[in-house]
């Protein structure tokens, strides 16, 4: 009864609708177009035929207790309250082809001898057409592209329409011939093939020397060493570290006058995946990157985010010398950095006083969350202690926030939700040209291939000049589905129950990688904020290891699902190969 | 054939002589100050908050999956969350509830009721 159309179902009419139709020409809705009426703040959709029409039930008078809908063929109103009576059904089954309704708080179409809702393209396009007519005043041709109008700004670079390259098998070229010979290590070979199978380890687990303080280093290196995209991309030598410098040298003629942080990761792949098992010292990293961040070049505990953060910019930056390249972290084209976390935030702020809505794209690495505020007392809260159990699913079944356990779904929903801005934050409104009070929501436009998720649990206060760190916990899941939060998820449930005209253009958005994401690293803090420690966990092959700077040790889920999470990193399920437990050796 | 343009059906109150009700005099003044439209509003976001909105959700989502997304209509969905609906209430927060009836009672005494 209802097909697919780009991933979104489409329903299909019931036979009430068919008929209708056809009995009522090509454009059946035209009449009721007319009586749109959109409310701010909120800008919900009305049927009313004068702007200040209460609506009652032509039967029973009725104007407060159940939904009104109005027949679209002859315009009376009836009420429908399916458990007791419905005068709407009731007209419904008395006059044939007046089964066709409009909800007149909704505008939404609904068959009241089907009991059940339809839709009709052309009269959804003319709803979200005036909800967001406020935005400009151009007409466009194609007629259905109203949310294409409301984007202040152009498009994002990366819905230009990507060319498909034929697959042709890779070969070396003489210089990567010679790399290759010179430089790679096997990754097989008689004397560490028994140390791997013997140890049982996967590929890639190495423990990582503290440095003095330098676990906030270790934790985030040993997350990106396990990033699939770009574990692959540095195990397939697409930054080869001599070739990269000599290139430096002769650029600017003497040697080593340059840092790459780029080189670098690659000797750290390098040694992390050769095979050697005792602990590594990152110390040419460590260096290069206080050479990068001089500010925060010390032996004090820095922050593993912030860490995290400037590492990703010291990768692009070695590539802005590249012209060739796009330099919009957007589109992923700039460097490594940006292909495999960057990924693009909508940001909708709309006025409260005429719902002019403007709209903006910015490229993002990650996504900072915060931790709710403290529950108010309902009574009914239980304890977040239960941190060793993972049972807090089982006890707390509800997705009730008065369960008082947070959730970084619950966080996800909060960051996505419209908020009210204050009104000491009221925006500029260009259609009321005067500051007004103002609603945002957040919405994610393009999904990255790595989705990095940072837990705000250390607040710095400049007005108190004092910082302190907050240890809820947080529950997160293992696979997540990113869904909800897309813009076009977000959008949707703006403007009620809609087929949306413009779900070709959407979809490009949203790109032809899937939704679903694996968790792979979890960095851990504990302790305090002037003396905590960082820890990560790693899921590879399904099994997840403690990395606690130079120890590396196999743990049980559990451990994982009940430690605090500081930053979460999740992989597209499509990129995120789940291996067997056997690790064939030949 | 009647047209969509047809100008209003006459109030059938007052053909028949019957005084609104205060109940009916109160929804009027709520629609036209358009202050019936801010409550719900505000019951909407307050619902959601507490989390009545997703457990509504996910009844119905489990309802779907057992019956078949194509045999399940909007008043079948109805009758099975209405009943579940007034359980749920007990779940909102009393602070919910309190702050709307202030709301409505400020309102009363505003419009002079």
């Amino acid at each position: 009864m209802s097909s697919k159309i780009n991933g979104h179902v489409s329903p299909q009419p019931c036979p009430h609708l068919l008929v209708f139709r056809s009995r009522n020409g090509p454009k059946p809705f035209r009449a009721l177009q007319d009586c749109i009426r959109v409310k701010p703040p909120g800008g919900r959709a009305a049927i009313r035929r004068e702007p200040s029409e209460v609506p009652r039930c032509g039967t029973c008078e009725e104007s407060s207790r159940s939904r009104l809908y109005a027949c679209v063929a002859c315009a009376a109103v009836f009420c429908h309250a399916p458990l007791l009576h419905s005068h709407a059904s009731d007209h419904a089954l008395s006059i044939p082809g007046h089964e066709i309704a409009v909800d007149v708080d909704r505008a939404e179409l609904f068959c009241c001898a089907c009991g059940d809702q339809v839709y009709d393209r052309d009269f959804d396009a003319a709803v979200v057409l005036a909800q967001t007519v406020n935005a400009t005043a151009t007409t466009s041709t194609s007629g259905s592209t109203a949310m294409q109008c409301s984007v202040a700004g152009s498009q994002p670079e990366n819905l230009r329409k990507r060319r498909r390259v034929d697959y042709r098998p890779w070969e070396p070229d003489s210089g990567e011939h010679i790399s290759r010979g010179n430089q790679s290590i096997p990754l097989l070979d008689a004397t560490n093939a028994s140390l791997v199978s013997s140890t049982q380890q996967p590929w890639g687990l190495r423990g990582l020397n503290n440095l003095g303080n330098s676990c906030f280093m270790n934790s985030i290196l040993q997350a990106l060493l396990h990033t699939p995209p770009l574990r692959n991309y540095f195990l397939g030598d697409r930054h080869n570290r001599y070739y990269c410098q000599q290139k430096n040298g002769a650029i600017n003629g003497t040697k080593n006058s340059r840092l790459c942080l780029a080189c670098d990761m690659d000797a750290l792949f390098s040694a992390v995946f050769s095979g050697d098992r005792t602990p590594y010292s990152p110390a040419k990293f460590l260096y290069s990157w206080w050479q990068h961040a001089a500010n925060l070049a010390s032996y004090e505990q820095q922050d593993a985010h912030e860490f995290f953060i400037s590492m990703l910019e010291g990768i692009h930056e070695k590539v802005e010398k590249d012209k060739r390249k796009s330099q919009s972290p957007g589109s992923g084209d700039c460097c490594i950095a940006h292909r495999v976390f960057s990924g693009i935030l909508r940001s909708d702020v709309m006025c409260m006083v005429c719902g002019f809505t403007s709209t903006t794209y910015d490229p993002c690495v990650d996504i900072s969350l915060d931790l709710e505020p403290n529950q108010g007392g309902s009574g009914k809260s239980s304890s977040a202690k239960s941190l060793n159990s993972f049972n807090v699913e089982a006890d707390c079944m509800r997705p009730n926030q008065n369960c008082g356990i947070s959730t970084l779904k619950g966080c996800l929903e909060r960051f996505t939700r419209a908020e009210k801005l204050g009104s000491d934050q009221k925006l500029f409104c260009q259609k009321c040209q005067v500051r007004q009070e103002s609603l945002k929501q957040m919405s994610i436009r393009k999904l990255p291939l790595v989705s990095c998720f940072h837990v705000k649990r250390f607040e710095h206060s400049s007005i108190r000049k004092m910082s302190r760190k907050v240890d809820r916990y947080l529950q997160f899941p293992f696979s997540l589905d990113m869904a909800p939060y897309l813009s076009s998820s977000i959008l949707r449930s703006r403007f009620g129950n809609r087929i949306f005209p413009f779900d070709g253009d959407e979809q490009d958005a949203s790109n032809d990688l899937s939704t679903e994401f694996e968790l792979f690293a979890v960095v851990t803090h504990s302790g305090r904020l002037d003396a905590g420690h960082y820890v990560t966990y790693l899921r590879l092959s399904n099994q997840w290891y403690k990395c606690d700077d130079a120890w590396i040790t196999q743990v049980n889920e559990s451990i994982v699902r009940a430690a605090q999470g500081y930053m979460m990193f999740y992989v597209q399920k499509v990129l995120y190969y789940k291996e067997s437990e056997n690790q064939g050796t030949s | 054939k009647h047209s969509v343009n047809r100008p209003p059906t006459p109030d059938g109150a007052e053909d028949q002589g019957n005084e609104p009700t205060l109940q009916e005099i109160i929804n009027i003044k709520l629609i036209e100050s358009g202050e019936k439209e801010r409550l719900m509003e505000l019951l909407r976001e307050r619902l959601i908050e507490c989390g009545w909105k997703d457990e509504m959700k996910a009844l119905c989502r489990s309802y779907v999956k057992k019956k078949g997304r194509n045999n399940v209509t909007v008043d079948d969905l109805v009758h099975l969350i209405t009943p579940k609906g007034r359980v749920y209430a007990a779940s909102v927060p009393d602070s919910v509830k309190a702050e709307l009836l202030q709301r409505i009672r400020s309102f009363l005494m505003s419009a002079a009721l």
